[in-house]
């Protein structure tokens, strides 16, 4: 048996660079773990060549997530792939704007997407270009809002205080 | 049905009424609506260390229609909350209710998220309310055993007679 | 005489014994426990949620095998247990008759081994 052999996050920048030139924005060693951020037009071309080029070969996808940044810097969209061959872990960012979050799907190149970018959708309310089933995954039908949005009020913060605070404390307003 | 507990003034005996508050609730067959951490609190409770079978609580209800005892076990999400009022409503009468854990109580650690009901006392009844985080399981046969004197001074007749009003509309 | 239709009776004792005891059990329960039907409590149970598709379900046809073989030996053990209780006293023969008996049966099981049908596709 071979043993797996991942390529270094200089090595798999250098590729990607090489291949995409300058729609990677960034390439970053995070504890051996590519980090690479991506624009948005070229996030499924990068994605399908992560996972069809024999080097790379990302065939597992880990998770589709994101990040909100507030409304100066927007969404950030993160998607973990690990190839099981080469045991590569390649992380792909995409910078979102905050009022208009649409980026194109990659849920055809991994089943496993599907019900990621569901859950990131409803959360915050990232659209996701040509996803087969956008219909809310976790959340119950009549709820309206994002709630993972920095921005989303919690209802009960406001109406009650926080209720771990001893008596004679001062809880303080954040 | 019930022509006895409903037509008859036979309940309101002393003897009647102890008989059959003896009987149910000794023998208070429990439906583990188990949610999240204290599911596994009431599995707990239900192995031979702590042992609540030999209060005559038996887990083997399979369904809701072979229960009399419903224990919320957890973590009350808006999502779930329909299902659990339909279980709640297709057991028989008489039923109880126990809610087991802060998250079912009130929310608990939860109490500000936007998907849980804080407190499922908004979605059934309830008898007992146990708390801890999970509690332990000596905690709920401390439960049921407050149930059992519950059951003890209830009158049934009172509860379920032709001019009582259903519990919940 | 009277002794062989003792024992009968015994078995009809025991019979109607079981036959009282879920009635009383039942008709206790009807009258005293409370009874308070609506739409919601009716409703097929399926974990909480509205009930999708039908209550019934196809079963697969391929388990007739275990059904006749089933009945096959079925009908055996039936002829084998008056058998037993007699054959002391009718000797040799009636021990080989049954072996023979069951021999029959037997190759009829080797031939459903050697088939196939035991095995659980």
């Amino acid at each position: 048996m071979r043993r797996p052999s991942p390529l270094s996050p200089d090595e798999a920048g250098a590729r990607l660079r090489a291949r995409f030139g300058s729609d990677i924005v960034d390439v970053v060693d995070q504890h051996d773990h590519t980090v690479a951020t991506v624009s948005r037009d070229r996030y499924h071309d990068v994605c399908r060549f992560l996972r069809d080029e024999p080097e790379f070969a990302c065939d597992y996808a880990d998770f589709t997530s994101a990040v909100d940044w507030g409304e100066e810097r927007g969404f950030e969209l993160l998607t973990h792939l690990f190839s099981t061959a080469h045991h590569h872990n390649v992380r792909v960012k995409v910078a979102l704007p905050f009022d208009d979050p649409v980026v194109p799907t990659v849920s055809d190149l991994w089943a496993t997407c599907d019900w990621h970018e569901r859950e990131t959708a409803e959360m915050f309310g990232i659209r996701f270009q040509g996803h087969p089933t956008p219909v809310k995954l976790l959340l119950a039908e009549p709820f309206e809002g994002h709630p993972l949005r920095k921005d989303f009020p919690l209802m009960t913060r406001e109406a009650k205080p926080w209720p771990g605070a001893v008596e004679g404390e001062e809880v303080e307003d954040e | 049905m019930g022509l006895i507990t409903e037509r008859t003034p036979l309940p309101r005996l002393q003897p009647v009424k102890f008989i059959l508050n003896w009987g149910r609730r000794y023998s208070l067959w429990v439906m583990n609506f188990g949610l999240a951490c204290c599911a596994i609190e009431f599995i707990a409770a239900s192995t031979s260390k702590n042992d609540f079978i030999r209060l005559g609580v038996i887990p083997t209800a399979h369904g809701p229609r072979q229960a009399d005892l419903l224990v919320v076990a957890g973590t009350l999400t808006d999502k779930m909350a329909p299902a659990l009022r339909r279980v709640y409503e297709q057991m028989p009468d008489p039923k109880y209710v126990i809610s087991f854990g802060s998250c079912s109580n009130c929310g608990g650690p939860y109490w500000d998220s936007y998907s849980v009901t804080k407190g499922v006392d908004q979605i059934v009844p309830i008898d007992v309310y146990v708390p801890g985080c999970p509690p332990r399981p000596e905690a709920l046969l401390h439960g049921i055993l407050e149930l059992q004197s519950k059951i003890k001074d209830e009158d049934i007749a009172e509860k379920f007679g032709a001019k009582a009003q259903p519990a919940v509309s | 005489m009277s002794d062989y239709y003792a024992s009968y009776g015994v078995v009809l004792a025991v019979l109607a014994a079981g036959g009282l005891l879920v009635a009383v059990a039942f008709t206790t329960a009807r009258l005293v426990a409370p009874s308070r039907p609506n739409y919601e409590k009716l409703t097929t149970y399926e974990c909480g949620i509205d009930p999708v598709g039908q209550g019934w379900s196809q079963s697969q046809v391929r388990y007739y095998v275990y059904g006749f073989l089933f009945v096959i030996f079925d009908v055996e053990s039936v002829f084998l247990f008056p058998w037993a209780r007699v054959f002391e006293s009718l000797g040799y023969a009636a021990v080989v008759e049954m072996a023979i008996f069951i021999a029959i049966l037997a190759v009829g099981l080797l031939y459903a081994w050697r088939k196939g049908v035991l095995r659980w596709a």
